[in-house]
């Protein structure tokens, strides 16, 4: 092999990682994965949740889940879009768990209104430059969209990885995001509190 | 940066594309992630199995089922013993009843022989007054009148003394006891 060989294979985390699994050698695979995707993948979890601590922890446990899978790894897809479907997976637990949060707890009596610490949308569009109400009217996307944006024009995905992240098909997956857009841009345009 | 001024969907895109700037992960995350994925090999207790509480369960039934059965069968013992004593004392109490029956007939019969007794000497008594009343009159016995022809066909041994009964008086004599 030669050098330029070499170093683009050292390059290319999917063939570095997919090495080491072939030697059988999970920590260095799930060490390569770390490096190449894990700021991404919080990324990706941080705007899918909207929560710092509970995106840690789903991020956490996105690549605990891979090390524990990475030898029934069949290579029907790349290492990414593989770990993106974890992520996709555990972002839904967690809201599913979120939801039986707050129907399990009832909050009987009527909190003071406080205000929000945080600054105002419009303090936020000044400096921000407008991701902040952006990343607010994401938020308010159904998860199934949310996802679907955020794979698409965030992560950068095709269509035809997003199907395999979703399990749907890509026409579906197209047809999502195109109804998102819209909705995208009301809530940016709406006058107010976008929240 | 991104502005949002005309809402235009590519600016929507590329505003989007940019959020992920905005964020970092923790810091030390792979070493959290380690620390939990070396806590996942670590071998974990055996899960509790049915079986654990299976066994006492079963154990219980056992232990309930033969104290049961040893039960019934003390009680249906004691029970027959109970029979048995209670026949055995009702065949006493007969046994005594029978006794008491048997002291009383005797005693009954005692008096009777000694009321029989003294009857017979009042007889014999009377029988001697009525000898000494009247000499033609035979004291306690006679010879049977009887025809003479019936008399000389009979043996002598078969003509028998004949004891007076009642109150000691030949039957034949009408004055007897007058």
């Amino acid at each position: 092999m030669s050098m330029q060989a070499a170093v683009a294979v050292k390059l290319d985390p999917e063939a570095e990682a997919l090495d080491a699994l072939r030697r059988k050698d999970r920590r260095q695979a799930l060490t390569v994965l770390m490096q190449a995707y894990g700021d991404d993948l919080y990324r990706h979890c941080r705007h899918m949740l909207g929560d710092d601590d509970l995106a840690a922890d789903v991020h956490q446990t996105v690549f605990v889940h891979a090390y524990r899978d990475l030898e029934r790894f069949s290579g029907r897809s790349t290492l990414r879009t593989w770990l993106y479907g974890i992520a996709r997976h555990r972002c839904l637990d967690a809201f599913k768990a979120k939801r039986r949060r707050r129907r399990r707890f009832v909050i009987t009596e009527e909190l003071p209104q406080l205000a929000d610490p945080q600054p105002r949308v419009d303090q936020r569009l000044e400096c921000c430059g407008g991701a902040a109400a952006l990343e607010l009217a994401v938020q308010k996307l159904k998860p199934k969209a949310r996802i679907a944006v955020l794979l698409r024009y965030h992560d950068g995905l095709t269509y035809e990885e997003m199907a395999e992240v979703c399990g749907e098909r890509a026409p579906t997956l197209q047809a999502r995001v195109a109804r998102a857009l819209p909705v995208l841009r009301r809530s940016l345009e709406a006058p107010g509190d976008p929240t | 940066m991104t502005t949002l001024d005309s809402h235009d969907k590519r600016e929507v895109v590329a505003a989007i594309a940019d959020l992920g700037t905005r964020y970092q992960p923790p810091p030390r995350w792979e070493a959290r992630v380690w620390a939990r994925v070396l806590r996942s090999e670590l071998p974990t207790p055996p899960r509790t199995s049915w079986l654990r509480y299976l066994v006492p369960a079963v154990a219980v039934v056992v232990v309930i089922g033969v104290s049961g059965v040893l039960g019934a069968a003390l009680w249906r013992t004691h029970r027959e013993l109970g029979l048995v004593q209670t026949a055995v004392e009702d065949e006493r109490d007969e046994v005594e009843q029978l006794r008491r029956d048997l002291v009383e007939a005797r005693t009954e019969a005692r008096r009777a022989r000694v009321e029989n007794a003294r009857l017979h000497e009042l007889a014999s008594l009377r029988s001697l007054e009525c000898a000494d009343a009247d000499a033609d009159v035979g004291v306690g016995m006679d010879m049977g009148e009887r025809p003479r022809n019936q008399l000389r066909r009979k043996s002598p041994q078969r003509t028998k003394l004949r004891p007076s009964v009642g109150v000691g008086c030949d039957a034949y004599d009408p004055l007897c006891g007058l």
